[in-house]
């Protein structure tokens, strides 16, 4: 945390290397978490690079509260948020016209899934409502607190939890009754 | 029914492995929102710097008095540059307005120096060449008189006392007043040069133009092969007129025009020649 306030400080006063340095410390960790929000590559690159490049162009009026990991965490959340809005929106006017739109899924998701325990469960995460995977994703992705959460989401912290309970227990529900298949 | 902590560490390992070159474009793609940014910065920033600069009252004054300095500088460097460039055709337009000149000339022949007054009307053909012209020898009283209208010239020697005419144009100011020299020049850029300055009898600004006259050498004397025309910048006419021997501008000039002044007032008999009383006229054939 010292580091990353460092870091910034660094690049407010125009070094290019400490940017640099944020950069590559949180590319992989925000992936990751906008590729687990989003279920979608190509969708999650897009976001984390567009965050990057916010933090860029807002770093001179930047001022680090909390963690700079929760920071980039809460916005890759708000960035895959409004865009899982606007393509359901999409979705849901192309249905009305009846048109065939392309998916904004473009191919298979990378995740580093190397057992079939963790394919289902990448495949059962798509099938939770969005605000239980993000409160599952961002607590246990992106490290915040279920307070965290609670003002991102805009409802209380007990709310983020029960989401997060909820969620766990769908999940468990889906991957058992997969079991018992 | 498997337990909440074993779902939590199972979602921990999905981790997402971008391709390079995904990670590639997209480091790219940030690295170059990030040099644009600070680009931006550093355009935005020259006024702030500024501003800060001229919160200093020592700057502020040190500021003003090198704003001052390079004003003036740039006055005198722009009223310099502003010189403006001469060019033939400006002499040639400029002397459609002229009419009538007066000359001051100093001849040098045969070691002997003559100065010698002449007037010149453009003639009805609309040129000086064979027009009315006067010629007065200030050391003689040589006069010699050439009337368009009557279509005669004539010579009035005052030591011989006689008066000879010709029932034709015999002489002339010479060509050089009339467009066609000047674009006969225009033609001979290649052995001309041009020197701008001040001239020193007058004080005007003046371009002067050196003429190497292409002729060869084996020509009398009297033509002119090499030439100095100076030019006021202001009227684009020539003020005065050198003429040398030789290709070289060098030694004494045999025809100097040290004074040329533009349409004089002349009456309408002022190239009449009244024949004195004493004289003895000499009609010449006319061919």
């Amino acid at each position: 945390m010292l580091e990353d306030r460092f870091l910034i400080w660094r690049f407010k006063h125009g070094r290019t290397d400490a940017f640099r340095r944020i950069y590559e410390k949180y590319e992989g960790f925000l992936l990751t978490l906008a590729a687990n929000l989003l279920g979608d590559a190509g969708a999650a690159e897009d976001v984390v690079q567009d965050v990057f490049i916010s933090f860029v162009q807002s770093a001179e009026n930047f001022n680090l509260r909390g963690s700079l990991k929760a920071y980039l965490a809460t916005c890759v959340a708000n960035r895959a948020r409004d865009r899982l809005r606007k393509e359901k929106r999409r979705q849901t006017v192309a249905v009305n016209e009846a048109e065939q739109i392309a998916s904004h899924t473009d191919g298979p998701l990378q995740l580093v899934i190397n057992s079939e325990e963790l394919l289902r469960l990448s495949n059962a995460l798509i099938i939770l409502p969005y605000q239980q995977l993000e409160t599952i994703v961002l607590h246990l992705h992106g490290g915040l607190k279920f307070r965290q959460i609670g003002q991102l989401q805009n409802v209380s912290t007990k709310t983020a939890q029960s989401r997060y309970r909820y969620g766990l227990d769908k999940l468990r529900s889906i991957l058992d009754g997969e079991v018992k298949k | 029914m498997r337990p909440a902590e074993n779902i939590e560490k199972l979602i921990k390992k999905l981790r997402f492995k971008p391709s390079a070159q995904a990670r590639q474009r997209m480091l790219t793609n940030v690295m170059q929102a990030l040099d644009n940014h600070e680009k931006q910065k550093s355009a935005d920033l020259q006024p702030n710097i500024w501003r800060i600069v001229m919160k200093t009252k020592i700057i502020k004054f040190t500021v003003a008095a090198v704003i001052i300095i390079a004003m003036v500088l740039s006055i005198i460097l722009l009223d310099k540059s502003v010189t403006p460039a001469y060019g033939i055709e400006q002499t040639i337009e400029a002397f459609k307005k002229v009419n009538a000149v007066y000359v001051e000339q100093i001849f040098r022949e045969k070691g002997i120096l003559l100065n010698i007054k002449m007037w010149a009307r453009r003639g009805s053909h609309g040129k000086f060449f064979f027009g009315d012209f006067r010629r007065e020898s200030g050391n003689n009283g040589d006069t010699t008189v050439v009337n368009e209208s009557e279509n005669r010239t004539y010579f009035y020697n005052p030591s011989a006392k006689t008066v000879r005419i010709y029932e034709r144009l015999n002489v002339t100011i010479g060509n050089f007043l009339d467009e066609d020299y000047f674009l006969h020049l225009q033609q001979e850029m290649e052995n001309v040069e041009l020197e701008y300055g001040k001239d020193k009898i007058t004080g005007k600004e003046v371009v002067i133009l050196k003429y190497k006259v292409p002729i060869p050498s084996e020509y009398d004397k009297s033509v002119s092969k090499s030439e100095v025309i100076t030019f006021d910048l202001e009227t684009k006419l020539p003020i005065r007129w050198t003429s040398w021997d030789n290709s070289d501008f060098k030694g004494e000039p045999y025809s100097e025009w040290t004074l040329i002044e533009y349409n004089p007032k002349l009456s309408e008999d002022f190239f009449k020649f009244e024949i004195p009383e004493d004289a003895n006229v000499i009609k010449e054939p006319s061919k």
